[in-house]
C-alpha cells in the first residue's frame, strides 16, 4: 500500500534588494563597468573607502514581494 | 507569486534531486540564478523563463538545515547576486551546478519562483533566502 512520504513541502523565499545611493562617482558607472574598472579598493558594502558622499549616505534596502506556497 | 520544486522527467528535476540526495548521490542544489521573465513558475518548468538582459553568473549560496516547525525540517540557501548590467529581475531558481556561459546554463533545475519586478543598476544586489520546509 502506498503512503505519502511528505504531506507538504512549503517554499518560503525572501529577497532583499540593496540599492546604491547615487553620487557623482556612481554616475560614472556604465553598463558592464564595476568599481574595479576604476582601480579603486571597494569595501564589502560596495562603497569606495574614500568617497565621502557614499560614506555619509547609506545604501537603501527594500524587500521583494514573495508569497509562501504549500505543495502537496 | 508562484514557487515550485520542479518535477520533470529524465531524472533532472527538483524531486529527482531530493531522491538522489536521500540515496547519497547527486549534487546539492545551492546555486542561485535570477531571470527576467514574469511568466508564473510551474512545476513542469525545466529552466528559468528568460535570462534576457540578466546575464549575471549564478551564485553558490550558503546552505544549511534550519528549524521552521519541527527540528531540522527545512533546507535553506542564502546567497547574493550583484548586477553587472541593468537587469529587470523577477524570477529566481536553484540549480545543482554553477553552470557555464553568460548567462549561465547547465545543471539540474531544483526550484523556480517569481517575485515582483525589480530593475537594478550596476553594483546593486539582491540577497535571497530560500527555504524548503518538509512537513
Amino acid at each position: 500500500m502506498a503512503e505519502e512520504a511528505f504531506q507538504d513541502a512549503i517554499i518560503e523565499i525572501t529577497g532583499t534588494v540593496m540599492r546604491l545611493t547615487p553620487c557623482p562617482y556612481h554616475a560614472k558607472l556604465a553598463t558592464g563597468e564595476t568599481w574595479d574598472s576604476f582601480g579603486v579598493t571597494v569595501n564589502p558594502n560596495g562603497f569606495r573607502p574614500d568617497c565621502s558622499t557614499c560614506l555619509t549616505t547609506p545604501n537603501t534596502y527594500e524587500d521583494l514581494d514573495f508569497d509562501s506556497v504549500e505543495l502537496s | 507569486m508562484a514557487a515550485f520544486v520542479v518535477n520533470v522527467g529524465g531524472g533532472s528535476g527538483g524531486k529527482q534531486i531530493i531522491a538522489n540526495r536521500l540515496k547519497g548521490t547527486g549534487t546539492e542544489p545551492l546555486n542561485i540564478q535570477w531571470g527576467s521573465s514574469g511568466t508564473a513558475a510551474a512545476a513542469t518548468d525545466t529552466a528559468l523563463g528568460s535570462t534576457t538582459g540578466a546575464t549575471e553568473s549564478r551564485t553558490a549560496g550558503t546552505s544549511s538545515i534550519v528549524t521552521t516547525t519541527n527540528t531540522s525540517d527545512t533546507y535553506q540557501v542564502v546567497g547574493t547576486i550583484t548586477a553587472t548590467g541593468t537587469p529587470t529581475v523577477q524570477e529566481v531558481g536553484l540549480f545543482d551546478a554553477i553552470g557555464t556561459g553568460n548567462p549561465p546554463t547547465g545543471g539540474n533545475f531544483f526550484l523556480h519562483a517569481n517575485h515582483g519586478s525589480t530593475v537594478l543598476a550596476v553594483g546593486e544586489t539582491i540577497t535571497y533566502t530560500i527555504k524548503v520546509q518538509f512537513t
